[in-house]
C-alpha cells in the first residue's frame, strides 16, 4: 500500500509544482551559501597557512561553515512546516476517505523531500557555476576548490533533504493519527 | 454575560449566552496615536500566533548571524593586522622589506622579517635606522623580538600583557637566550624591544629598515621613488605587492593611502588574504542577500495565510493600514533577528576565535547589517502588500 | 469481537441495525467553557433508511453525524457501525472501516484540488491493489449516474458548487459503502441545485440500497427523508 502513497505523493508533486517553488527558492539560497563557502574555504586555508595565520583561518572556516549550514536547515525546515500546514485539509480528506495511516504519511512526504532535493540541488548547481565563473574571472584571488564545491554540493543536498524529512514527518504522523475531524476543519 | 464552569457534570453547565455591552457609550481615544496603535496590533497578531514568528525571526536571524560572523572576522584581521603593521613600523614613512619579505607570526602576534634587513645607505638627508625583527622561542611559547636602535643595552621594553605571559615584572630579570636582561614595562607592542645587538644576538640577523624623508621633502607623495631610486631599490605604494625573492628588498611607501585606509590596515588586509578579505566580503554580500529572500519568502507566505483577514480590513477601508500594518510587523520582526542573530554571532566568534576576534570588529559588522535593515524591511513588506492589495478585497475573501 | 486492521472480514451481526449509537456525550472546551455537544443521544437507523438528522446551527448534528463516521470520538457512550462497537478501535482502524463501509459528504465537498473529477472519485481506492482500468471505469460510470459524464477531467475549481457536491456523492459510492453520511450537503447550494443533490441521494437510497443519514437545517431534504429526527442542544427532541 506504501507504493500508492508514493504514487499519489509524485502525482501531487507534479500538481502542485507552483506552490513548490517558494519553498524551493528558500531551500535553494541556503544551499547556495553552503557551496559557495566550502568552495572558497580550501583555497582560503592554503594561503593563509603561508601567511602564518593557519590556526585561526581554520576555525573561522569551520564557524563559518556550521553557521551557514544551519540556516540551509533552519530554511529547509521553515519551508518544509509552513507547506505541511496548507496540507492539512487534505490530509484531512485522505483520512476520512478511508486512507490509512502509513500510506498517507508516505504520500505528504514526497512533496517536501522532492522539494528539498531539487531546491537545494538548483541552488548548489548555480552556486557552483558562480563560484567557477569567479574563480575564472580573477575575481577571487584564493581561487574555487572543485573539490570543496563537489564536497558542498553533497553537503547542502543531504543536509536540506534530511531537514526536510524530520520537519515534516513529526507533524504529519501527528495529523494522522488525530481525529479526521480536526484536519478538515482546520483553515 | 459569560459564565466560566469549573466542574463537569450535568447539571452544573450551563450554554454560553451573551448579553452585548449597553449601546450609546462614547468609547474613549487610545493612548499612543496610530504608531501605538499599530504596534499593539503587530505584538498581538504575533502572541496569536507565536510558532510563526518564531520561525520567520530564526530564518533571517540565523542569515544576519552567518553575515556578522563573516564580518566579525574578516574585520578583526583587518584590525589586528593594521596594529601589528604599526607596531612594526611606528609610522615611519618608508619602510623596506628584505628580499625574503615579512610574515605575521600568530603566536608571536606580531610581523618578524623573513631574511636579513637590505643592504643599503640611508641617502644624505634622511633619517632612519636598521630594525632587527626575529622571533625567539621562549619557554613560553614564540615571541617577536625586536632590535631598535636607542634601547639601551641590558634592557627588555615590552607591553603588560607580554610581561604577565612570560610571567616576568617590572624591573625584575628576563633570561633571553643565555643573556640577563632587566624587564622594563610600558606600550602596547606585542614584541619585546631590546638592542639590536642583543636581538642579532637573539634571533640572529633577520629585520628592516625603516626611515623618513629630509624635512625639506615634507608632504611629498612620491618619497618612495625618490628614496627607493637613491638606494637603487625596487619601491611600491602598494601594500599587496610581494619583495622579489633573488632581489635585494622592497620599499614601501607607507605616507600615501587612497580613501580612507592607512597603508597599515590594506598591508594588513594584504597579508591577511586580501583573499580572505574579499572573499569573506563575497560571502556576507550572499549571506545578506540570502537574508533577504528569505525574509520575503516568509512575508509572502504569510500574506497567503491571512488573505482572508486583510481582505476584510480592506473591505471595511483599512486599506491603507494594511500596508502600515505590514511595515510594522516586517520592522519587529527584522529588528529581533537582529538582535538575536547578532548576539549569537558575537557569543559563537567569542567561543571559537577569543583571541583574534575583537569587540570592536564585532561592533563594527553589527553596525554594518543594521545598516541595511531599513531597507530590507520596507521592501520585504512592500512586496507582499503590493500583491495583497492589487486584488479584490471579494477575492481575498472568499477561499 | 476481536477489532482487527482489515475491515473487510467484518463481523457484522446480521439484522442488526447499520447504526447504533447509545448514550453519546460529546463535550469539548471553548476557551474556559464547555460545551455540551451532544448530550445524552441514542439513535438506531436500520438498512436502507434515508434519516434526516435536522435542526438549526450548534444543535448538535454535525457532531452526531462526526462520532458515528469517526471523524471525531464520543466522550462518552458507545457507536456500533453494522453491530461492531467502534469505541476503541484506533484512528487507522477506523480509517479502514470507514474505507470499507462508510462514504462520507461534506458541506464544503472536500476535494483534492488538484485531481480531476474522475481522480477525486477514485481517492478512496487508490490506495489499493485494484486493477487502474477497472477501477478508472468504476469512477466513470459513477459520476455518469450523477450526471457529470461532461466533467470527468476538470479540477474542482473548474466545477460549480453543485457539480462538486455531486462528484463528492460519486467519491462516496466508489467502495460500495453500506452507509452513507452527509454533513449539511445542501448547504453551500442554491436551492434548485440542493434539490437535485438530495433527489440524488434519495435515489441511492432506493435503488442500490444504501443507507443514508444525513444532517441538515434545509427542510426541502427532510422532505426526501423516510425519517427526521429533530435536533437541539445536542438533544433529541420529540417529533
Amino acid at each position: 500500500m506504501l507504493k500508492y502513497g508514493l504514487a499519489y505523493g509524485l502525482l501531487s508533486s507534479r500538481r502542485r509544482a507552483r506552490e513548490m517553488l517558494l519553498p524551493a527558492i528558500t531551500i535553494a539560497t541556503g544551499a547556495f551559501l553552503v557551496v559557495i563557502v566550502f568552495a572558497m574555504s580550501a583555497g582560503i586555508k592554503k594561503q593563509a597557512a603561508g601567511l602564518g595565520h593557519a590556526d585561526e583561518i581554520g576555525h573561522a572556516i569551520v564557524l563559518i561553515a556550521v553557521t551557514v549550514l544551519l540556516v540551509g536547515v533552519v530554511e529547509a525546515a521553515v519551508a518544509t512546516t509552513r507547506t505541511i500546514a496548507h496540507r492539512t485539509r487534505e490530509l484531512g480528506v485522505l483520512g476520512a476517505t478511508g486512507v490509512r495511516s502509513r500510506p498517507v504519511l508516505m504520500a505528504l512526504l514526497v512533496e517536501p523531500v522532492v522539494t528539498a532535493f531539487f531546491g537545494a540541488l538548483g541552488g548548489a548547481v548555480i552556486a557552483a557555476v558562480v563560484g567557477a565563473v569567479l574563480g575564472t574571472v580573477g575575481a577571487v584571488s584564493s581561487g574555487v576548490s572543485a573539490g570543496g564545491t563537489v564536497t558542498g554540493i553533497v553537503i547542502a543536498v543531504a543536509v536540506s533533504v534530511v531537514a526536510a524529512v524530520i520537519t515534516s514527518v513529526v507533524p504529519i504522523w501527528r495529523a494522522v493519527n488525530r481525529p479526521p475531524i480536526k484536519s478538515l476543519s482546520a483553515s | 454575560m459569560r459564565l466560566t464552569i469549573k466542574d463537569v457534570t450535568a447539571s452544573q453547565i450551563v450554554s454560553q449566552t451573551e448579553t452585548s455591552p449597553s449601546p450609546n457609550v462614547v468609547l474613549p481615544a487610545s493612548s499612543g496615536g496610530t504608531f501605538g496603535r499599530l504596534m499593539r496590533f503587530a505584538i498581538a497578531n504575533i502572541r496569536r500566533r507565536p510558532e510563526r514568528f518564531v520561525l520567520s525571526v530564526l530564518g533571517i536571524a540565523l542569515a544576519i548571524a552567518a553575515v556578522t560572523v563573516v564580518r566579525t572576522i574578516s574585520t578583526s584581521f583587518a584590525i589586528t593586522g593594521g596594529d601589528s603593521v604599526t607596531n612594526a613600523i611606528g609610522g615611519h614613512a618608508i619602510w623596506v622589506v628584505p628580499a625574503q619579505g615579512v610574515t605575521y607570526d600568530s603566536g608571536a602576534g606580531a610581523l618578524v622579517a623573513d631574511g636579513p634587513p637590505s643592504d643599503i645607505t640611508l641617502p644624505a638627508g634622511w633619517t632612519g635606522t636598521e630594525m632587527i625583527a626575529g622571533l625567539w622561542y621562549s619557554p613560553h611559547g614564540q615571541v617577536a623580538v625586536y632590535g631598535v636602535a636607542g634601547t639601551p643595552a641590558g634592557k627588555a621594553v615590552m607591553s603588560a600583557q607580554l610581561a604577565q605571559r612570560l610571567g616576568v615584572s617590572d624591573g625584575g630579570p628576563l633570561s633571553l637566550a643565555g643573556h640577563t636582561v632587566t624587564v622594563s614595562v610600558s606600550g602596547g607592542s606585542p614584541a619585546l624591544t631590546v638592542s639590536p645587538d642583543l636581538a642579532k644576538d637573539v634571533v640572529k640577523n633577520v629585520g628592516w629598515w625603516v626611515a623618513d624623508e629630509p624635512t625639506a621633502d615634507h608632504g611629498r607623495n612620491d618619497l618612495g621613488k625618490l628614496f627607493g631610486s637613491a638606494v637603487g631599490l625596487p619601491f611600491t605604494q602598494n601594500p599587496a605587492q610581494t619583495p622579489d625573492s633573488s632581489g635585494k628588498g622592497l620599499v614601501y611607501d607607507t605616507t600615501t593611502g587612497s580613501g580612507a585606509l592607512s597603508f597599515a590596515q590594506k598591508y594588513a588586509s594584504a597579508f591577511s588574504g586580501q583573499v580572505t578579505d574579499s572573499t569573506l566580503g563575497l560571502i556576507s554580500i550572499i549571506g545578506l542577500v540570502l537574508g533577504f529572500v528569505i525574509a520575503v519568502s516568509s512575508f509572502l507566505a504569510s500574506v497567503q495565510e491571512r488573505r482572508r483577514e486583510f481582505g476584510i480590513m480592506s473591505s471595511i477601508g483599512l486599506a491603507d493600514e494594511v500596508l502600515y500594518f505590514f511595515l510594522v510587523e516586517s520592522g519587529v520582526v527584522f529588528v529581533a533577528a537582529w538582535l538575536i542573530g547578532v548576539l549569537g554571532a558575537g557569543v559563537a566568534v567569542w567561543a571559537v576565535l577569543p583571541h583574534l576576534a575583537t569587540p570592536v570588529a564585532w561592533a563594527q559588522a553589527s553596525a554594518t547589517v543594521a545598516a541595511f535593515l531599513p531597507a530590507m524591511a520596507i521592501v520585504g513588506a512592500i512586496v507582499p502588500v503590493h500583491r495583497l492589495l492589487q486584488q479584490r478585497p471579494v477575492a481575498l475573501l472568499t477561499d | 469481537m476481536t477489532v482487527t486492521e482489515s475491515a473487510s472480514e467484518s463481523v457484522a451481526v446480521p439484522g442488526a441495525p447499520v447504526v447504533k449509537v447509545t448514550d453519546a456525550w460529546k463535550l469539548h472546551k471553548l476557551g474556559d467553557e464547555i460545551v455540551r455537544a451532544l448530550v445524552n443521544v441514542s439513535l438506531e437507523v436500520h438498512p436502507g433508511e434515508f434519516v434526516c438528522l435536522m435542526g438549526p446551527s450548534g444543535s448538535g448534528k454535525s457532531t452526531l453525524l462526526n462520532i458515528i463516521g469517526g471523524l471525531d470520538r464520543p466522550t462518552k457512550g458507545t457507536v456500533e457501525i453494522a453491530g461492531r462497537d467502534t469505541s476503541k478501535i484506533t484512528e487507522s482502524q477506523f480509517a479502514a472501516l470507514r474505507h470499507d463501509t462508510i462514504g462520507y459528504i461534506f458541506q464544503s465537498y472536500n476535494l483534492i484540488p488538484f485531481l480531476s473529477a474522475v481522480e477525486n472519485v477514485e481517492l478512496p481506492l487508490m490506495f489499493e491493489p485494484y486493477d487502474r482500468k477497472a477501477l478508472r471505469q468504476r469512477a466513470i460510470d459513477l459520476l455518469n449516474l450523477v450526471g457529470l459524464g461532461h466533467r470527468l477531467d476538470h479540477q474542482p475549481a473548474k466545477m460549480s458548487g453543485g457539480e462538486q457536491q455531486r462528484t463528492a456523492i460519486a467519491r462516496s459510492l466508489i467502495s460500495n459503502p453500506t452507509l452513507i453520511l452527509a454533513d449539511e450537503p445542501t448547504a453551500n447550494l442554491d436551492h434548485r441545485t440542493g434539490e437535485v443533490v438530495v433527489r440524488t441521494l434519495r435515489d441511492l437510497c432506493s435503488q442500490l440500497g444504501v443507507t443514508v443519514v444525513a444532517s441538515t437545517h434545509d427542510p426541502s431534504v427532510a422532505e426526501q427523508a423516510s425519517r427526521v429526527v429533530r435536533m437541539k442542544d445536542g438533544q433529541f427532541q420529540a417529533e
